[in-house]
């Protein structure tokens, strides 16, 4: 396995005409302090394990495009702070696996997903909580939502092992299409159908994030 | 400008509208009034084409053309712009985003963004919004007075040439209904656009002036007149017709 500790602010991982290429196939991150992560993804394969040391946070900004099969496992001990936010714009085949162990106390998570699937693609998402006994004061959260266009199909699983009676975990699941109303509503302000559609789509990936950069980066690249 | 002849419409499976006739001119301010469940925001989803609608028999003629067969962006690209009772929100779109796409797929050219900015500035100041609003997802978190502000500045952007006020007083307090039908009147002197204002009590009649007033009932009009109408109805209500 190949091991980054990072311990600077911000931190951009991308494939595209990033900071750091990712050449591996395998890789550990491991958390100090307060950390921001960027990465833009493309037909990637990805075995990613990320290690939060005690007193350490995360927010982790991750973009996928076109086909991908990424493995995701992130460990918190105890005092860290996760908030893992992945879009996905896929059009063939994808697997996004994220799995987070909760593994001592007084942690807090958030797993967002936003997928939008397109032409014959299937998509599988799976998001495991995994909340270990005798922990105390963890607050793990889950929300992922898919957007099917065409004929494509996404799969959506969402796992709570909770084993701690000492947790407040909650989980939002939806997969859906575009909403014909917005499509009307943005169609009456003269916009194509197939650029009203465009822009949902990309709202849609993109309103999870709160850093613009991030939003226009990922926007830049669907055009 | 708009001429609608023996429309007949329904939403699923069910007649709304029953043989309507309504022609309205060139730079004219009608109402259309009627009791709640009449059809009335019913036009509305049928003159902006929504697919949930529609039109059995009849003609709608806009400028000339026949809008029976358009799509809802090709209505748009006539010049005809709804003002929602209650707009939506769309997460993830920003008012500028929506607005510059339109612009664009509306003209065909690239929109120089100094002078689309400046204007969008000029627009919030005149309708006392913060020009962050520019850059705010469109209607997210925005209370029902700033939804409709929200709405009139794209009108302003957009420049249409006939507006459908669908309800415009619900959601408005006294002041945010003045400073929106402040807006309305001055893009009325600037521009002289048809407006059909569509309500079911005359408050938002004080500020914005009809030339026509309709009564609509079982999906048809059933009296018209001037602005005396709208003061019959205030006094004896719909039961009266």
């Amino acid at each position: 396995m190949n091991n980054i500790v990072i311990d600077r602010e911000e931190f951009c991982l991308e494939d595209f005409d990033g900071e750091v290429k990712i050449n591996v196939k395998k890789l550990i991150l491991i958390i100090k302090g307060h950390v921001v992560i960027k990465e833009w993804i493309k037909n990637n394969e990805l075995d990613l394990m990320i290690n939060m040391e005690e007193n350490s946070s995360l927010e982790y900004n991750r973009f996928g495009l076109e086909n991908s099969d990424n493995k995701i496992i992130i460990n918190q001990n105890s005092n860290s702070r996760v908030i893992f936010k992945e879009s996905l714009l896929v059009d063939n085949d994808s697997k996004l696996k994220i799995k987070n162990n909760i593994l001592g106390n007084n942690n807090i998570s958030e797993i967002i997903v936003r997928a939008v699937s397109k032409e014959d693609s299937r998509l599988v998402v799976d998001a495991i909580l995994d909340v270990l006994e005798n922990t105390f004061g963890n607050e793990v959260k889950e929300d992922l939502r898919g957007l099917e266009q065409e004929n494509s199909k996404i799969t959506i699983i969402p796992d709570m092992l909770v084993a701690s009676s000492e947790v407040m975990a909650n989980h939002n699941v939806t997969i859906g299409s575009i909403s014909k109303e917005d499509l009307f509503y943005l169609c009456s302000k003269g916009l194509t159908f197939d650029n009203a559609k465009k822009l949902l789509e990309v709202g849609f990936l993109t309103s999870i994030y709160e850093d613009i950069e991030m939003q226009e980066k990922i926007k830049e690249i669907i055009k | 400008m708009l001429q609608i002849k023996n429309l007949t419409a329904s939403v699923e499976r069910k007649k709304i509208i029953n043989g309507l006739d309504l022609e309205i001119n060139d730079s004219e301010i009608h109402v259309l009034m009627g009791p709640n469940g009449v059809g009335k925001s019913t036009i509305c989803k049928i003159l902006l084409k929504d697919e949930n609608y529609t039109i059995s028999s009849g003609v709608i003629i806009f400028n000339g053309t026949k809008i029976n067969d358009l799509n809802t962006t090709e209505v748009a690209r006539l010049g005809i712009y709804l003002v929602n009772q209650n707009p939506i929100g769309i997460e993830g779109v920003t008012n500028a985003e929506m607005l510059r796409t339109a612009l664009s797929d509306i003209t065909g050219e690239r929109v120089g963004i100094f002078e689309f900015n400046k204007k969008l500035e000029n627009i919030c100041k005149e309708l006392d919004i913060p020009k962050e609003f520019i850059h705010r997802e469109i209607n997210v978190g925005m209370s029902g007075g700033e939804r409709k502000k929200n709405e009139l500045m794209h009108l302003w952007m957009l420049e249409p040439k006939f507006i459908i006020l669908d309800e415009l007083d619900s959601g408005l307090d006294v002041d945010a209904l003045k400073v929106v039908s402040e807006s309305i009147n001055k893009y009325y002197e600037k521009f002289k656009p048809s407006i059909l204002i569509i309500t079911h009590h005359n408050k938002i009649l004080e500020y914005i002036k009809p030339h026509k007033v309709h009564v609509l009932k079982d999906g048809k009009i059933i009296k018209s007149g001037d602005i005396t109408l709208a003061k019959e109805i205030e006094n004896s209500g719909f039961t009266a017709f």
